[in-house]
């Protein structure tokens, strides 16, 4: 890999190829976004107004075909610096990048920034025997108990009795804690990614201010894009992929928890961001963007941070059983029946924030790589080791949450994406304008007339969040996923369409 | 640029805070700042120095900005049936649409489209926008959404709010009362939750007649001709009580009973409003019902400075009024969020948004302000006192509030709360938010009044129930007469070691000899005579060179700071042993501020103060606070604390606790105690009290376990002091902790990670082999 030459973004069969030149003049590897069309003219305006406006004083973020350009400048990047076609632009990395470091590389890097705020934000997806039919009498009920039931906000409302000490274990031991506590089945473990558990997690690597953080959010939703949702399933595409995660008809309600470590994983990504930053100075990494902020793999620096990423990733996971515990029990009395006779198993768990060491192949040959994915799920194909064994033969199955309102997908990880995107795809549908933006543009009561129209119903603790959060504000999620699936990273299984939605 | 845009902060105010060298949200920023901007109401447990005040003041100025450019401008509702402001003005032009009058109704009934509620403790009334005149029979239905006292009808414009109790309404109560002309007659049956009242009109008959759950309990009144060829408007009256309405207008909620024999849906009929209005809805009609609000509304007496707001907030063209409210318990920290407000708003140009603080005493100031608030304010800072009055006086004008903030908030509403209650009650209450920023939430107050005057609010409590800091050493020496007899030195004018202390007077009359401590009294006055002298000798064993000394009441303020004087030798800065300043609400606000300087700057050692005067102060690395006398609740006792251990330092707090009850001032008077003698209790309506020291301590002692001093003054373990003030070495203070086993681990998850390499190499190496 020559050093100074242009970005290139490469498309696939979704038939766009667009060059551009980066300001950068410390490149190493090519950039590539997955594109059609529409989303790369969205892409392409972004950056058009951004260069009007004149670099600098804007207040906002770089646009995002610049951060993935910054990115492929950074030491020891391997293969691209990957875009998914949910691209937009993030806190120095945006929010769909792909990008592995060789881990066998001195100068290699982990950066904070490539993870995001949201340590190991994810989507969870739980099903049950129940049909839309059987939900719609109660639905209004349904919706107010989960409400109810699963606090949105931050703060002693929480109902997961948590001391410090608890807390503690709960970072060390993921899913292993719910699990010991009794909020957790056995078989949930099964269906997380990395079981539920990130072996190396230190929790005397995360802060004693994280942790102050935390304590009182287990079990809270969160605001922004985190939701819970009652969905239906719309569409089988892979009856057989389906089956084997027990959806058969079509109508069957499913349940989709999105949510992260909350202020616990900001706060340990905050403290990592601080202290990289010395650490540059010292092993004199220079970056185009400050935001990059990182620190080399093997440094101490970087060490603290995996350890405590993981620790973070831990406490989401306890975050979304936690609130999958409160789930169950809702329907449990809403129906009067046990969660168990509900047959509400736990498709999987995925993490679209997150760092991982894994082994691709570059250049034809195997090698330890540390992959970030921001905005990006993991979709490993059929017969990975790393995929539990109810999913040998279908690949990982990806779940994408849509907007508020919109379709959500289930996917499976395939032989391509492994090839190409470190077998990762997309993670939702990606916002197409900024959150201040989408708030003076839409109208509230047009957002709110369209959900009804929808037959969805709607509990939000913050009313004007609709706007930020309105499909409006997103791109398609069905152009995202349908140029993932052409693309050939992944491969469309099932469709859901929301019929209750909690937000915080 | 900076994750702030991640919460969705405009790209000028990000420049603003990026000069200002903010790049990352404090926790208190990263979790309020979205859900303002959400819209909800919000409680957020904060203290100073936590980046509070931007956590609220950011969005806050967001929104102003964009509700003055007429952007993001929504209602707030909880329901679906809510009509945006703009849009609401545009449909009564076009098409005529009956909903209830934002105009026309008392001050508590708050209205949301066809939602009308009331939580006030008075009847609250209100009329819709348009009536009926023609002749023809109409219809409508009113359903209790929640129960409490409730009345509808029909009523003229001329008439009162207050259904039922003049000539012009006809009413039906919950009670199973029908009324007219104040004359309650029993009809049909009472209603309560979900029921659904129907009341009809036939203007042709001239009957109006009411039905519950669809049960016609025929003709309620006759009407007399005169009133026939009026327009009649639905009307309601509640107190505490919330109803929906259904003027069959809506095409999704039908009717449920309406009644056969030609009636129609109140929206079919011919909708009008009375003649002098039919043109505009703007001042005529607003007069003639704020007319009627001053004659007949007993609880509404101040309805004259309202009606100015009311005419006012028709039309668009006044120059702009305040849009946010915020109350700061103390003027220091008014200040301080005033000029933050400034420096977030810098690169807020077209329009500018113009801040305006409000203080007290100050009058120049104050003239200032005034000016300031005719001229376009759109955010008011101030203390709750100056803003009561300028309210009062209808200087600020509140009727388009969409904020409102309360900061400290377990202050203002221990100290202030009727004030709040008064301001609360002025502001408009659709699409109002409210934030409540507080160092605690869990004082039964304030979850109280939050729960009066927020509505679904999102809790941000970054501390927990319990929460106590944890970086203080509670320590605590106990005011024994019997067993430290040095106070007498106090009164021994022989002994060498006497120095003079002027105590509170409380004992001048009641106690004639202290030779032996047989009585309460006795033994209250001597620890008042202990007290100074503990505090001194407990100053020396520690050696402390800066701390914050609580007392009670202001003239123990005064009196301690006296005693210290003349213990340190005279006044002075540093070269005294003792120097010392006070701080105190009697002082004034000029005064105050140079007190605390001088403390912060370190040209004296002690500031001693009170409760209230504390309130929000951050000094930087603060080893020390002494309770020269317990406060009266934990809470309280936090929050003084709370003074020390900050920002990750260590601290000490020692508490000088009377053993026995002590007899102190609790002024009810009238001028707080100026010039008051009256040691009668207050029960015996005087202006003491005996304040139980032991059981305050008790409640404390239960929570955070304080260490006593030993016969030194000192800590047995002296080592904890070397370290005060200092950051506190997080290692250090990790025992009885959770001891991870990531050290026990770490060679299994080496080597399963190990093992996963090589099957993940064999997955990826098996299919070349095969090719």
């Amino acid at each position: 890999m020559s050093v100074g030459r242009s970005v290139s973004l490469v498309c696939l069969s979704v038939s766009l190829c667009i060059p551009i030149s980066s300001s950068s003049s410390t490149v190493i590897v090519d950039g590539m976004i997955y594109v059609n069309d529409s989303i790369k003219s969205l892409v392409f305006e972004e950056l058009e107004q951004y260069s009007k406006q004149g670099a600098g004083g804007s207040g906002g973020f770089l646009p995002a075909v610049k951060q993935i350009a910054n990115v492929a400048s950074l030491p020891g990047i391997v293969g691209h610096s990957l875009g998914m076609p949910d691209i937009h632009s993030g806190y120095g990395f945006s929010i769909g990048n792909v990008a592995a470091f060789d881990v066998d590389d001195p100068r290699s890097v982990v950066s904070p920034g490539g993870v995001g705020f949201d340590i190991n934000c994810g989507v969870r997806l739980l099903r049950t025997n129940l049909m839309e039919k059987d939900i719609d009498p109660i639905k209004e009920q349904l919706c107010q108990s989960l409400f109810d039931h699963i606090p949105v906000g931050v703060g002693s409302k929480g109902v997961i009795p948590m001391g410090s000490k608890a807390l503690d274990a709960a970072l060390e031991l993921g899913l292993d804690w719910s699990l010991r506590e009794g909020y957790a089945w056995v078989e949930d473990k099964e269906h997380c990614e990395e079981y539920g558990r990130m072996l190396n997690a230190d929790p005397s690597k995360v802060s004693e201010r994280a942790k102050k953080r935390g304590l009182p959010q287990l079990g809270t939703l969160g605001a922004g894009n985190h939701y819970l949702e009652v969905q239906v399933v719309d569409e089988i595409y892979d009856k057989g992929a389906a089956k084997k995660m027990g959806v058969d008809r079509l109508g069957q309600v499913c349940v989709m928890i999105h949510s992260g470590s909350r202020g616990l994983g900001h706060q340990v990504a905050t403290d990592s961001l601080t202290s990289m930053e010395k650490a540059m100075a010292r092993d004199k990494i220079h970056l185009n963007d400050k935001q990059l902020a990182c620190a080399h793999i093997s440094s101490q620096e970087g060490k603290d941070y995996l350890a405590g990423m993981a620790a973070a990733a831990n406490f989401a996971w306890v975050n979304r059983q936690s609130m999958t515990f409160l789930a169950r029990q809702t329907f449990a009395k809403a129906f009067n029946a046990s969660p168990d006779d509900l047959d509400m198993h736990v498709i999987y768990d995925v993490s679209h924030n997150i760092a991982k060491f894994e082994e691709h192949m570059v250049d034809g040959r195997p090698k330890k790589l540390l992959v970030h994915r921001k905005g990006a799920t993991r979709a490993f194909g059929p017969h990975h080791p790393l995929i539990p064994v109810d999913y040998q033969f279908t690949g990982q199955p990806v779940l994408i949450g849509g907007t508020m309102g919109t379709h959500s997908y289930v996917l499976t990880g395939t032989e391509t994406g492994m090839r190409e995107t470190f077998g990762s795809t997309c993670h939702g549908a990606g916002r197409s304008c900024s959150r201040n933006k989408s708030r003076n543009n839409l109208s509230y009561q047009d957002v709110l007339d369209s959900l009804k129209n929808k037959g969805i119903s709607i509990r939000i603790a913050s009313p004007k969040l609709i706007m930020e959060e309105a499909p409006e504000s997103y791109k398609d999620v069905d152009q995202v996923i349908e140029t993932c699936h052409t693309a050939g990273i992944s491969q469309k299984s099932f469709r859901l369409r929301p019929i209750g939605v909690i937000k915080g | 640029m900076s994750a702030f845009e991640d919460l969705g902060v405009m790209p000028e105010i990000i420049c603003a805070v990026e000069e200002l060298e903010w790049v990352l949200p404090t926790p208190i920023q990263q979790e309020a700042i979205p859900l303002i901007l959400g819209g909800g109401d919000v409680l957020a447990a904060a203290e100073t120095g936590s980046g509070k005040t931007g956590a609220f003041a950011l969005p806050i100025l967001q929104i102003t900005y964009e509700t003055i450019n007429k952007k993001a401008e929504i209602s707030v509702p909880a329901t679906t049936t809510d009509n945006n402001g703009e849009q609401e003005q545009e449909s009564t032009t076009t098409t005529k649409k009956i909903e209830w009058s934002t105009e026309d109704r008392d001050k508590d009934l708050a209205i949301n489209g066809l939602l009308c509620q009331s939580r006030a403790k008075d009847w609250a009334g209100g009329r819709v926008t348009y009536g009926v005149s023609k002749a023809g029979k109409y219809y409508y239905e009113a359903t209790v959404k929640d129960e409490g006292l409730c009345r509808v009808g029909w009523s003229l414009k001329k008439g009162t709010r207050s259904i039922g109790t003049d000539k012009f309404s006809w009413g039906y109560g919950g009670t199973g009362k029908k009324s007219h002309e104040n004359k309650f007659e029993n009809f049909g049956v009472g209603y309560g939750l979900n029921d659904v009242i129907g009341c009809l009109l036939d203007t042709e008959a001239g009957t109006i007649t009411f039905t519950k759950n669809g049960e016609d309990f025929g003709q309620a009144y006759q009407l007399d001709a005169t009133k026939l060829g009026q327009v009649f408007y639905p009307a309601v009256l509640l107190k505490n009580a919330e109803m929906g309405f259904n003027f069959g207008q809506s095409s999704t909620e039908l009717l449920k009973h309406l009644p056969k024999g030609g009636y129609i849906p109140m929206c079919q009929g011919e909708l009008e409003q009375d003649q002098t209005t039919v043109t505009s809805t703007t001042t005529t009609t607003t007069t003639t019902s704020a007319q009627v609000s001053n004659n007949n509304n007993n609880n509404n007496k101040k309805g004259g400075g309202k009606n100015q707001q009311q005419q006012q907030s028709q039309q668009p063209q006044e120059p702009r009024k305040p849009l946010s409210l915020i109350i700061e318990p103390v003027k220091e920290l008014a200040d301080q969020t005033y000029s933050a407000i400034l420096n977030f708003s810098k690169y807020l140009t077209s329009p500018k948004i113009e801040p305006v603080l409000c203080l007290g005493s100050d009058a120049s100031a104050s003239k200032r302000n005034i000016k300031d608030l005719n001229r376009n304010g759109d955010i008011v800072v101030g203390t709750p006192g100056v803003l009561d009055k300028y309210i009062r006086e209808g200087v600020i004008d509140v009727s388009q509030i969409k904020f409102f903030v309360l900061d400290e908030a377990d202050q203002l509403i221990r100290d202030n709360l009727s004030i709040l209650n008064y301001i609360y009650n002025r502001l408009p209450k659709q699409g109002l938010q409210v934030l409540f920023f507080s160092a605690t939430l869990h004082s039964n107050d304030v979850v109280r009044f939050a729960e009066q005057i927020t509505r679904q609010p999102t809790w941000v409590d970054l501390k927990g129930k319990d929460y106590i800091p944890e970086l203080i050493q509670h320590t605590y020496v106990t005011a024994d007469p019997e067993k430290f007899e040095f106070w007498k030195d106090a009164l021994d004018t022989t002994s060498e070691k006497h120095v003079p202390f002027t105590t509170d007077a409380m004992h001048a009359m009641d106690v004639k000899s202290l030779d032996r401590l047989k009585t309460p009294e006795q033994k209250s006055l001597a620890i008042k005579y202990l007290k100074p002298q503990l505090l001194v000798r407990v100053i020396r064993a520690f050696k402390m060179d800066q701390a914050l000394i609580f007392a009670r009441t202001r003239v123990d303020c005064d009196n301690l700071q006296k005693y210290l004087q003349a213990v340190g030798g005279g006044l002075g800065g540093l070269e005294s042993e003792f120097s010392s300043v006070v701080l105190h609400g009697e002082k004034q606000a000029q005064v105050r501020k140079q007190n605390l300087e001088k403390f912060k700057n370190g040209d004296v050692k002690y500031l001693i103060c009170t409760d209230v005067a504390s309130r929000g102060i951050d000094i930087q690395g603060l080893p020390f606070v002494i309770n020269y006398t317990l406060p009266d609740t934990f809470e309280d006792y936090i929050h003084r604390v709370g003074r020390v251990g900050r920002a990750d330092r260590l601290g000490v707090a020692v508490s000088i606790v009377g053993k026995f009850e002590e007899k102190v001032w609790y002024h009810g008077c009238r001028d707080r105690g100026k010039g008051c003698h009256n040691t009668k209790l207050v029960e015996q309506k005087g202006c003491a009290i005996w304040y139980n020291e032991p059981d305050l301590f008790q409640a404390i002692s239960e929570k955070v376990s304080p260490v006593q001093l030993n016969d030194q003054f000192q800590l047995d373990d002296m080592e904890i002091i070397r370290n005060v003030g200092k950051f506190s070495n997080e290692s250090s203070n990790k025992i009885n902790e959770y001891q991870a086993h990531t050290e026990e681990l770490k060679n299994k998850v080496i080597e399963l990670a190990n093992l996963e390499e090589t099957i993940q190499r064999d997955y990826l190496n098996l299919p070349l082999k095969f090719k």
